[in-house]
């Protein structure tokens, strides 16, 4: 603890003596503190609960967890007490959609058709992922998926803490993505469901040969060379049945092609669902094939009188029964993760579980469990998440009340050992645009001055933070009420990842505090400049 | 005429008859509910004996009046008079009323999900209907309430060699799979004429061929491809180790299937001439096609499409409707049949598949058909089209159970389908349908008051609901079932019926 003090204070001290800064390390890792989390009710796994427990977190990974645990001395202490810890949820299906592709971006050894892309990779795009609301819903890990055409490229897993992307990589590239229909089409083949699906078949079988030309052609080079494509390299193992195949399907229909399409072709697929998936219980349930569940449930009917026959009575039927989708997928015996993707936002997941569990028969146990150990499990990742474990990635909620209750309240989102308040969103009371001089005061009581420059109205507000010579650029910054909360890399001031700082305005009075990568500060100070004069 | 209820008994015999009869007075569990997914498998009755009917059996026994239709085990057992019922067999009393083979659509494009056409390349040989067929479609329904029990799928004429077909039996609440009709003959489209040289698209959406020339041109081009396929395999198959496979191509394996005659040609085509054209092709390729779809100009050349042992499916009477039907005659289906061409009557449309032996009436209107040879238009003759004249299309012992109950002669416009039986089982019941209609507006008007009663909740207590909220704690707001108040989103479109730009 006092050694990252001290590190804290040479970086600010190197920051506002104008030196250049501190070049970064060459592999930034979490920067987690040590934290014991105590006086919790602890969930380490769906149906094992700990009561008065501590969870001791070092970095970044759960060191232990127990009753009776003693804190470490070098450990800052979180009492805990009144909340209950869970595993943080891992959402299986993040969808991330592929830009449309131009001519001159066509890979040079792709597939010649555009829907079939499988090289590609979506950590490459991280750039455009936003961590912040799945954070805030709950999820400690998601699964990035890239989506647009019938092969969309390789997934990736991601940790979901602020900062650069290769801090939060878990898996650059896990499974490969595809559709039964092209989100795009266009002109081109295919143009119907029944050409996106032969083009399916087709591209697993060329991958299936491709592995055994290329292996004839190694074996005996005095032939014909075959045609070298990275598509159709990159699809060998998935052909083979030997790397997974996320599959997006929209119908209980295509639920049963998928499956048809496993048998066929020795697929290991695993299906994104549509929410219908009760029409076909049985069917899927004795699949075996793992389903990744959208909650979107139906809105209510806008119904009019009894004779209203705007109304679709399959939609009706819908709108009752959605909410029994996964109880009775488990019911069957169904491998079910749950999944955000869908919902207007994913913080609607806590009321959409809530309504599966009240009006379907979704137990909270099971609930949990989709969210957690099943899609660790389906990941492949049931060594490092899903468990309050030692030796497990700190992923962690803090809840208070129990989770899915209609009272709960998640206070806190645990990711790589770092902890994320989650806050509640007021309308603004307050306009904070202008020239805002601070003071930040760190542990120690060292004061560091700094300039806010705030632009834009509250809801669209901009702007950057300035210490010594050094302008740094928010990366988010919003406000509620009148609590102003703001995000910098602040790399550039040698401190590597991601500060957060929340301000309480109060006239051109702020006061608040923050956390950086070294460490939690005090601000305060007070507007000097309104908007009109910046 | 006052129809009777089919299951009354007149004249009842033993004590375990009278038993099943109280049975049937209820009514059975047959598919009838607006999803197909909710409509239960009707179950299987076992033995079923249809008395006092008369009955069309399409096959040597001809019309029998007075006659009754054995089933066992969903096929039939017997067809002729006096049958006695086995015990525990379920007896339908059908006095006065008719009985035909369910009835068989040769072109359709009933329950196609996402396209009938995949119109982008001029073959598309390895597109399968078989891939999209969705039960969901209710055409399914309505279809089986005409009489119908079996369609052939086709995809669309947009191009000259189009996808595999695939032949469904009607079996209501069945999955796709189920729906499949096992023993039928693969088959594939092909298309002349105007639709895959594309007279009538846009100009900027040009594809080869632009002409009569092309379409000849680019079917022997693939067949050509195909050839040299096959051989490349063949090769193969005599090469040593470590040899670089040919690539499997699922389009030209398709066609060395047409080759090898293991797939059947079925060609939407109009005009004389590229009837002539495609017989040509085929034959200098050593295969033979076999069934013409449309073929509105076959009468000008009934004797060569009878000479080289197609078939032909045409429409009753469809004319004038492009340049290239001009000359189409409602004649055409009797002229066929009149030279020794086996011909069907197919729907092409969801809507007339409904009343497809309206359609058969048709012939006896326009030139005079016999009766018998009209009803064959849509039972026995497509059935021989599609490969499955063993197992449908005649009421014969040995055939699969697939049969109509009619309350009047069946080419009669007064008759409707009372009961619609596939494999031996009762997928349509008129009764049943009718009583069904009750317990789904009962349905219906519970969820319309209960969304009513939903949305009223919801104005009560929200207050601060706002959805969008990412940051909202997820305790902030109490929302009552059923959520906002904001109105479904649309199912995805995919109607066949508006998908369906074929003739």
């Amino acid at each position: 603890m006092r050694a990252r003090i001290a590190t804290v204070l040479t970086g600010l001290a190197l920051a506002l003596t104008a030196s250049p800064a501190r070049p970064a390390p060459e592999v930034p890792g979490p920067r987690a503190d040590v934290h014991a989390l105590v006086g919790a009710r602890v969930v380490t796994r769906p149906g094992r609960v700990l009561d008065n427990a501590t969870v001791v977190v070092r970095d970044g990974l759960v060191e232990a967890v127990g009753v009776d645990l003693a804190s470490p001395p070098d450990a800052r202490v979180w009492d805990l007490e009144g909340r209950t810890v869970y595993a943080a949820f891992i959402e299986s299906y993040s969808a991330l959609s592929w830009p449309d592709e131009e001519e001159a971006d066509a890979p040079a050894t792709g597939h010649p058709n555009p829907f079939v892309r499988p090289e590609r990779s979506v950590v490459d795009r991280l750039g455009s992922f936003e961590p912040g609301k799945l954070r805030a819903a709950g999820f400690g890990t998601a699964v990035v998926v890239p989506e647009g055409g019938i092969f969309a490229g390789a997934s990736a897993i991601v940790a979901l803490g602020d900062g650069e992307p290769g801090v939060n990589v878990i898996l650059p590239r896990s499974a490969q993505a595809a559709a039964l229909e092209s989100r795009a089409f266009g002109d081109g083949y295919p143009t119907s469901q029944m050409g996106a699906i032969a083009l399916f078949r087709q591209t697993v079988l060329d991958a299936t040969w491709y592995r055994q030309a290329h292996a004839a052609w190694a074996a005996n080079p005095a032939q014909a060379r075959p045609v070298a494509s990275t598509a159709l390299a990159e699809l060998g193992a998935v052909a083979a049945g030997e790397a997974p195949l996320v599959l997006a399907t929209r119908d209980p229909r295509e639920s049963l092609k998928a499956r048809a399409l496993a048998d066929e072709l020795g697929l290991d697929l695993v299906l994104l669902g549509h929410g219908r998936e009760y029409h076909v219980v049985d069917q899927l349930a004795a699949s075996g094939l793992a389903l990744l569940l959208p909650l979107d449930f139906p809105d209510t009917p806008q119904a009019g009188d009894e004779d209203d026959l705007s109304l679709d009575l399959a939609d009706l039927r819908h709108w009752r029964d959605a909410p029994g989708n996964a109880g009775r997928l488990l019911e069957a015996g169904a491998t079910v993760a749950l999944t955000s993707h869908g919902l207007g936002t994913p913080n609607d997941l806590h009321e959409a579980v809530r309504r599966a569990i009240e009006e379907g028969s979704l137990k909270p146990e099971d609930a949990l469990a989709a969210l957690t150990t099943t899609p660790a499990a389906l990941l492949g990742l049931e060594r490092i998440l899903g468990t309050i474990e030692p030796g497990k990635m700190a992923q962690l909620l803090e809840v208070e009340g129990d989770l899915f209750a209609e009272e709960a309240h998640l206070v806190a989102v645990w990711v790589d050992g770092r902890r994320y308040e989650v806050k509640s969103t007021e309308a603004a009371t307050v306009e904070p645009a202008g020239t805002w001089e601070l003071t930040v005061e760190t542990g120690d009581g060292q004061e560091i001055p700094t300039v806010l420059e705030l632009t834009g109205d509250a809801e669209s507000l901009d702007g950057s933070l300035r210490i010594g010579e050094q302008v740094m650029r928010l990366s988010s910054v919003s406000v509620s009420g009148a609590e102003v909360t703001l995000a910098l890399d602040t790399t550039a001031i040698g401190i590597p990842g991601t500060t957060t700082m929340t301000l309480t305005l109060d006239g051109d009075q702020a006061r608040g505090g923050g956390l950086s990568p070294a460490g939690p500060f005090d601000v305060r100070g007070r507007r000097t400049a309104g908007p009109e004069e910046v | 005429m006052t129809p009777q209820p089919l299951s009354r008994p007149t004249r009842p015999r033993v004590g375990a008859i009278l038993a099943v009869l109280t049975l049937a007075l209820t009514p059975a569990a047959t598919a009838a509910d607006p999803e197909a997914w909710r409509s239960p498998w009707p179950e299987d009755p076992g033995t079923v004996l249809v008395r006092g009917a008369t009955i069309w059996t399409v096959g040597p026994q001809g019309v029998l009046e007075d006659a009754d239709l054995l089933v066992r085990d969903g096929r039939i057992a017997a067809v002729g008079s006096g049958l006695e019922a086995p015990e525990g067999a379920l007896v339908i009393e059908a006095a006065g009323r008719h009985v035909t083979p369910g009835l068989i659509d040769a072109h359709s494009h009933t329950a196609i999900a996402g396209g009938v056409n995949e119109g982008s390349h001029i073959s598309t040989a390895e597109v399968r209907v078989s891939d999209v067929i969705d039960p969901e479609d209710p055409a399914i329904y309505r279809q089986l309430a005409g009489g119908l029990t079996a369609a052939n799928l086709l995809h669309g004429s947009a191009n000259a060699i189009g996808g595999q077909n695939a032949v469904i039996k009607m079996r209501w609440g069945g999955t796709a799979e189920q729906l499949l009709f096992d023993g039928a003959a693969p088959g594939i489209k092909f298309a002349l004429g105007e639709n895959p040289k594309q007279s009538n698209w846009d100009a900027d959406e040009r594809r080869f061929p632009q002409t009569r020339m092309g379409v000849e041109q680019i079917i022997r081009e693939r067949f050509l491809a195909a050839l040299d396929y096959r051989e490349a395999w063949r090769r193969h198959e005599s090469a040593g180790r470590d040899t670089v496979p040919p690539r499997r191509d699922l389009e030209l394996a398709a066609l060395v299937e047409i080759l090898e005659g293991r797939r059947d040609v079925h060609s939407h085509s109009y005009r004389a001439d590229e009837i002539l054209m495609l017989m040509d092709v085929a034959e200098s390729f050593g295969f033979r096609v076999r069934c013409f779809q449309h073929v509105l100009e076959g009468y000008k050349v009934a004797d060569e499409i009878a000479a080289h042992g197609a078939t032909a499916s045409t429409f009753s009477d469809w004319w004038a409707y492009k340049y290239e039907v001009f000359d189409a005659i409602p004649y055409n289906g009797t002229l066929m049949w009149d030279r020794g061409v086996v011909v069907s009557f197919n729907s092409d449309s969801d809507e007339l598949a409904r009343r497809m032996n309206l359609e058969a009436a048709k012939a006896v209107r326009y030139g005079g058909m016999p009766e018998e040879e009209a009803l064959k238009l849509v039972t026995l003759n497509p059935a021989l089209q599609l490969g499955v004249a063993d197992r449908v299309g005649s009421l014969e012992a040995g055939k699969d159970a697939d049969f109509v109950l009619w309350s009047g002669h069946p080419l009669s416009t007064y008759s409707r389908a009372e009961q619609t039986w596939i494999d031996g089982r009762r997928f349509f019941d008129r009764e049943t349908d009718l009583a069904a209609r009750e317990v789904v507006a009962a349905e219906r008007a519970a969820l319309l008051a209960a969304a009513r009663s939903a949305a009223d909740d919801g104005k009560d207590d929200g207050d601060g609901e706002d959805g969008d909220d990412a940051e909202a704690a997820p305790d902030a707001v109490e929302e009552p079932p059923g959520g906002v108040d904001s109105p479904p989103a649309p199912e995805p479109e995919l109607s066949p019926s508006a998908t369906r730009i074929e003739r």
